[in-house]
């Protein structure tokens, strides 16, 4: 009971607080940004630098050990797993199961303190990507979500009630355009893109009031220029900014990136650069204006989008080369760096072993040299295959080790490219691939596999690695304790040591991870909250080149450990 | 009045329990190669991808390839039509999608496949 007035106490502050967060000082640093509020995760990266790095220590190398389950919590619907990252703040967990049902939970001992779900569409039924979110997003009193049916959600964050909801696509015209993604907050503007890149449709992102869910601007992914879009090519080329955008308020600027054109493997219709498909977009939150933008993938025929996380790099610590830089992974097994202000190129640096679409890339100019690209009635082995180097299971940096940790593929695919058939594109549910066959195998190099790698996020250098026989699809935790900790399809949770990648601590959780490990503080004691639970297209379309997952259960749980 | 009332909810239960109409059944020779070709080019486009992976031996369904006897013509027909929910995973409904006969040209590659050796 005690501790129940402790949460509505906590509540009121937070209320208080949030209340007055428009007038409240921006962080001046990226660094600032990366360490503040150490004892919460207060959003999907933790903070708007990317870091996924809490500056907790309580749990390090010496007693991990001894790490053991607090408290379990099951959303109990297992359809596509658990691909949430947690949010946490002030002592209170907040999280989204299958078909936008959102949790709010006492973060020390699991008990419900509210929950919702929404009535959605039944269109929604019939999408391709269904089910599944990766999370919400918690501010200005409020609990945001985007839904499976196109809408943007806000709850009241004590309560749990609707406050507004905000329909935004209409998925009948729009090849079921949803958002799989929490939408992200700059200020008092909500922000978001829908899937994907694979829909024959015109992607946008989408921006709202935070308070009232008015539409502030949209974004349209598809430039409205005949050097980028051959004839209305551009109508159905894609470009969905499908994964969470970030808001950098060092410089007040939000950035997201975009998927692949579409259709996937077939570019003859869409002559063209096809701007801004497979692109990093730096946008003014107030406006929606283009700030700058980098193209990583010009004329994309190979499904390689440019969606993953805008890691910013402090100016201080181990890493001063890396200072004003933006680190940017593509799913070709490129990673970009450049200038966080300007998106000047400093490098680009290759990260997966097998890349044959291209001969390499420019470090210089970004120009993408020796493309080796699909084509009608010839099969042609591209690597990486059309998960990328990586899923969108998101890295983190370690301020204190100057690495960059991230899971890796090493899978290839054979494709035929083939004009769409046009009466195979009338409906919400369809996919433009632009294939006649596609097939995933192992490298040519030898196995196909998985790795967890520790790299420096400038120059690439190498500091460790491990391997893993199937990719691991969870996204990583680094922590001030000195620890790394990643997840198995199998359903192993592990802790590694930050400097060596010596493996410490290992649990087994019954179903694989697919989302967000995370950390938090509350009255002095450190949790460490795993999401846990099999699911996703990827691990369909791994089954071809990796059969085991074919054995492997679903789930569904929100474990939470801590050290006693 | 009677009727009115009773003759919709008779089709809505026939619906229901999968008795056959005239769609269930196919247009044509499933052992056709010219449908089997057509159905294979569908199912690449469309549900290798993601899902089934390359001649329907990926993903988390069961393989289609060297199925044998198990695989049911009719049953593959009304799961495509009709999308079906599993254990943590979804197939959405094709059948807004595809025509019937296209559908028919889909479980005609299937049965193709079904009959391959692996």
């Amino acid at each position: 009971m005690k501790f129940q007035s402790n949460i509505r106490l906590r509540l009121f502050a937070l209320a208080l607080l949030t209340t007055a967060a428009p007038f409240a000082a921006r962080a001046e640093t990226v660094e600032a940004m990366g360490m503040a509020s150490p004892n919460d995760w207060p959003q999907y990266h933790r903070s708007g630098a990317a870091w996924r790095y809490s500056p907790l220590d309580q749990v390090n190398r010496d007693n991990v050990k001894t790490l053991k389950v607090q408290w379990i919590h099951q959303p109990g619907d297992i359809t596509h797993g658990l691909q949430a990252t947690p949010i946490e703040i002030d002592g209170v967990l907040y999280y989204i199961g299958a078909y936008n049902h959102v949790y709010a939970l006492d973060g020390a001992t699991g008990k419900m303190l509210w929950q919702y779900k929404p009535k959605l569409a039944s269109v929604s039924n019939d999408v391709f990507y269904v089910a599944a979110s990766r999370g919400v997003t918690v501010g200005r009193g409020k609990v945001f979500l985007g839904t499976l049916d196109g809408r943007f959600i806000a709850l009241d964050q004590k309560t749990g009630k609707e406050v507004w909801s905000r329909q935004l696509t209409d998925q009948k015209k729009q090849y079921g355009a949803l958002f799989s993604s929490p939408p992200q907050l700059a200020g008092d503007v909500l922000f978001g893109g829908t899937t994907g890149g694979d829909q024959p449709q015109r992607g946008k992102i989408y921006a709202v009031n935070a308070d009232t869910g008015e539409p502030a601007w949209t974004f349209d992914t598809i430039k409205d220029d005949p050097k980028s879009w051959a004839g209305d090519s551009g109508n159905v080329g894609g470009g969905g900014a499908w994964l969470p955008g970030t808001y950098d308020e060092t410089s007040d600027t939000i950035y997201i990136g975009t998927s692949n054109a579409a259709p996937d493997f077939f570019g003859a219709d869409r002559e063209g650069d096809n701007k801004y498909t497979a692109t990093l977009l730096a946008l003014d939150p107030k406006t929606g204006q283009l700030k700058w933008h980098r193209q990583e993938v010009p004329h994309d025929v190979w499904d390689y989008d440019a969606a993953y996380e805008a890691l910013l790099l402090p100016k201080t610590g181990e890493n001063k080369s890396g200072e004003k830089s933006l680190v940017h992974l593509n799913k070709n097994g490129f990673v970009f760096v450049m200038n966080k202000d300007n998106g000047d190129l400093k490098n680009v640096w290759k990260l997966a072993e097998n890349v044959n679409s291209v001969a390499t890339i420019d470090p210089k100019t970004g120009e993408l040299v020796g493309r080796n690209e699909p084509k009608p009635n010839e099969r042609v082995l591209l690597c990486p295959w059309l998960l990328g180097a990586r899923s969108w299971n998101h890295g983190a940096y370690s301020p204190k080790t100057g690495l960059w940790y991230t899971n890796t593929m090493e899978a290839c695919n054979e494709v035929v490219s083939r004009r769409d058939d046009p009466n195979a594109l009338k409906t919400v549910n369809a996919l433009s691939l632009g294939v006649a066959e596609l097939k995933t195998v192992a490298p040519p190099s030898g196995k196909a596999l998985g790795r967890l790698v520790a790299r420096d996020p400038v120059t690439g250098a190498a500091k460790w690695s491990v391997d893993y026989d199937i990719p691991a699809l969870s996204s990583v935790l680094a922590t001030a304790g000195g620890l790394v900790f990643n997840g198995d399809v199998e359903g192993n949770i592990y802790a590694y040591d930050a400097e060596s990648g010596k493996k410490l601590w290992q649990f087994f959780a019954g179903s694989g991870l697919r989302g967000g490990p995370i950390s938090y503080s509350i009255k002095g004691k450190q949790y460490i909250a795993v999401p846990t639970g099999l699911g996703s297209h990827a691990v369909g379309f791994m089954a071809s080149a990796f059969p085991k997952v074919k054995e492997l259960p679903a789930g569904a749980a929100l474990v939470v450990f801590a050290v006693n | 009045m009677l009727r009115k009332t009773i003759l919709p909810v008779v089709l809505c239960l026939a619906a229901l329990s999968g008795v056959a109409r005239a769609e269930d059944k196919p247009p044509f020779d499933l052992s056709d190669p010219h449908r089997i070709e057509t159905g294979r080019l569908r199912f690449n486009g469309s549900c290798a991808g993601y899902c089934h992976g390359f001649e329907g031996m990926g993903g988390n369904a069961p393989s289609f390839k060297g199925r044998g006897d198990d695989f049911d013509p009719d049953y593959a027909f009304r799961t495509i039509t009709n999308g079906r929910k599993g254990s943590g995973d979804v197939m959405p409904r094709w059948g807004g999608a595809f025509t019937p006969e296209e559908i028919w040209e889909l479980v005609a590659y299937l049965e193709f496949l079904s009959k391959q050796k692996t």
